[in-house]
């Protein structure tokens, strides 16, 4: 396991790889960051039950955490897209066929593996974060919205724990796209599966009342929001690590079953 | 005088090595040995009771037209696909349990395949890192293949034979005990190819048992050891390679007219020679007895001139041509 994820290491240091995870989690988190401080002062009491923050939401000790989460909002389509191709390509290269040669306990290979790529996910996050937090500074100077409250203890504290909530929810993104890659082995069909995943469950979220308490993408959106209206934290935290697991379990009986044709 | 002697002599002592040679085989340590190997996708079976066995140290040749089953056999004993039925050994361990071999095993299956965002080295590095190997092999078997200039480059600006080569560098990486290539002369160049055929020989006298599968038959008649034809999934051959040539000698023989074909190999069936192919005015057959004159003489009777008459051992092509249906005209 400890091989698989030396050598994944080695593999995420490609360019485009870096360049096409880092590049959108970075310029999401900012821009999100720069339109939700412009869009503060139209924000009252419906829109912020919609989620958004108003300018007195800013200027709360967790105002920069929450400014942090919804920069964040993308985070887990570029996640999902991220390990579905990134399983799958191993297939559409036939670079598995080498890997498993050297490495030919799969469950070792696909766990290993998985480390090695959600701790690119964990640096890409922090770096986002980091530029999130600099826009913030930047637009509450320009927008006048006072930040003296963030960096208090409490502040941090608040700003840290969305940090690590992100990164969890990451995890089950993460599982999601590994599943779907090992099913499909093609990137491009597995790609299309997890893309396609987000419509369909906002479809069947809209007509199951039950949905946002446990359907996976609401589940893992709550864990990053540290909870929802629907569910609390430690619920979804529970429920998420479960369907994560859950999907990593199914994806390496089919990985561990199927042929190697590739 | 002289020359009849050692004729005679050559003979005798050639015979005696082929006797003595057919003898030590079955004593032979085998690197791989499989018993009615067998896989099926559905219902199509593709590779049917196999028993072929590859000895220690040797170079063998796996061969067997499009579709027979080579790659499949290979990827059921590098662990890829599974078995249908069927068992194997594969340097002592056991086809059901890869990890018992595999980190021994070095290979190149149906083509080169890396990443192309990082360098030919990179690539290395990612096996090396998986496999827990030494990074000191990799400037060692980049040399190997003539890489070692273009090595940093990313592999998407590498020509086909140039992927090629990475391929068989990957599968030396290891310092494997067995060497599985599948068509390593894929896209390479005469001078690849004559320098694939030089160091396949020089790992195997180094100790390396080699399973090299490819359709370059006169290359492979330069440098294998051993044997194995498959068709459609079933074994037709498989033996020293020295011995076979020698045992399947034929004689060629022309006649004017390519009517006269047909006749001939009446002729000569009735002799008791077997007519193994034909071409236009020409027909080749199994020498089993007799000598260049008296076949000239039995042709002469039927009335045919023979306007061509050579004897002499078959190459690797034609005996698999004749084995594989390619080239028979039964
Ligand atoms: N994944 C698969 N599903 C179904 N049939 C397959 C699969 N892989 C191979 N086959 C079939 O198995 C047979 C043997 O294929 P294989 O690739 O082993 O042949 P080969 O001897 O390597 O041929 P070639 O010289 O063309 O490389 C073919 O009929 C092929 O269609
Ligand atoms: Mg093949």
């Amino acid at each position: 396991m400890l091989r698989a994820f030396r050598s994944e290491l080695l593999k995420v240091r490609r360019t485009w790889l870096l360049v096409g995870t880092f590049g959108p989690l970075l310029a999401f988190s900012v821009i999100s960051v720069v339109v939700q401080f412009q869009l503060a002062y139209k924000v009252g009491p419906v829109l912020q039950r919609a989620g958004l923050q108003s300018r007195e939401d800013l200027a709360l000790s967790d105002g920069l955490a929450r400014v942090l989460v919804d920069s964040a909002a993308f985070g887990g389509v570029i996640v999902v897209v991220l390990f579905a191709t990134s399983y799958a390509s191993e297939y559409g290269w036939g670079t598995l066929r080498n890997l498993l040669v050297r490495q030919p306990d799969r469950t070792s290979l696909m766990v290993g593996k998985f480390f090695g790529l959600i701790d690119l996910i964990f640096v890409g996050r922090f770096l986002a974060s980091i530029f999130a937090v600099i826009a913030a500074v930047v637009m509450s100077k320009v927008q006048d919205i006072p930040m003296n409250a963030w960096f208090t203890p409490e502040g941090l504290g608040a700003l840290a724990h969305s940090l690590v909530n992100l990164m969890l929810a990451s995890i089950g993104w993460a599982s999601l796209g590994t599943l779907a890659a090992v099913i499909f082995r093609s990137p491009g069909a597995a790609v299309g599966s997890v893309l396609a995943f987000f419509p369909v469950e906002g479809l069947v979220n809209a007509w199951w009342s039950d949905g946002p308490r446990w359907l996976p993408g609401q589940l893992f959106d709550a864990v990053a929001n540290g909870g929802s209206a629907a569910t609390s934290y430690g619920r979804a935290l529970a429920l998420t690590m479960g369907v994560s697991l859950l999907a990593l379990f199914i994806g390496n009986l089919i990985f561990n079953k199927a042929d190697v044709t590739a | 005088m002289g020359s009849g002697l050692c004729q005679s002599v050559c003979m005798a002592v050639l015979k005696a090595s082929i006797d003595s040679s057919s003898k030590d085989w079955a004593a032979l340590d085998n690197a791989v040995e499989t018993t009615d190997l067998t896989k099926a996708f559905g219902d199509r079976v593709v590779v049917d009771k196999l028993n072929i066995r590859v000895p220690k140290g040797m170079v063998s040749a796996f061969v067997g037209p499009n579709g027979a089953g080579k790659s499949t056999t290979l990827r059921m004993l590098l662990g890829l696909i599974r078995t249908t039925s069927g068992s194997a050994t594969i340097l002592g361990g056991s086809i059901d349990n890869p990890r018992s071999y595999l980190p021994r095993v070095g290979s190149l299956i149906e083509g080169p395949a890396f990443y192309p965002g990082l360098s030919g080295w990179g690539n290395l590095e990612v096996l090396a890192a998986l496999g827990s190997l030494q990074k000191s092999r990799i400037p060692k078997v980049l040399e190997l293949v003539g890489l070692e200039k273009r090595s940093r480059d990313r592999v998407a600006r590498y020509s086909l034979g140039m992927k090629q080569r990475l391929g068989v560098a990957a599968a030396l990486l290891p310092e494997p005990d067995l060497l599985v290539l599948d068509e390593p002369a894929n896209g390479l160049d005469p001078t690849g190819i004559a320098a694939m055929r030089v160091l396949l020989r020089r790992v195997a006298d180094a100790g390396t048992t080699v399973l090299v599968s490819s359709h370059q038959l006169i290359e492979l008649q330069q440098v294998a050891d051993w044997v194995i034809i498959i068709n459609l999934g079933k074994l037709k051959y498989q033996g020293e390679l020295a011995a076979l040539l020698e045992e399947t000698g034929s004689t060629l023989v022309g006649v004017d007219d390519s009517k006269d074909v047909d006749r001939l190999a009446a002729v000569l069936r009735d002799a008791g020679y077997q007519p193994v192919a034909a071409g236009a005015g020409r027909l080749r057959f199994r020498v089993t007895h007799g000598t260049p004159a008296s076949i000239n003489r039995l042709a002469s009777e039927a009335g045919l001139t023979l306007t061509e008459l050579h004897s002499g051992h078959s190459s690797l092509e034609d005996i698999y041509f004749e084995m594989t249906d390619g080239g028979s005209i039964a």
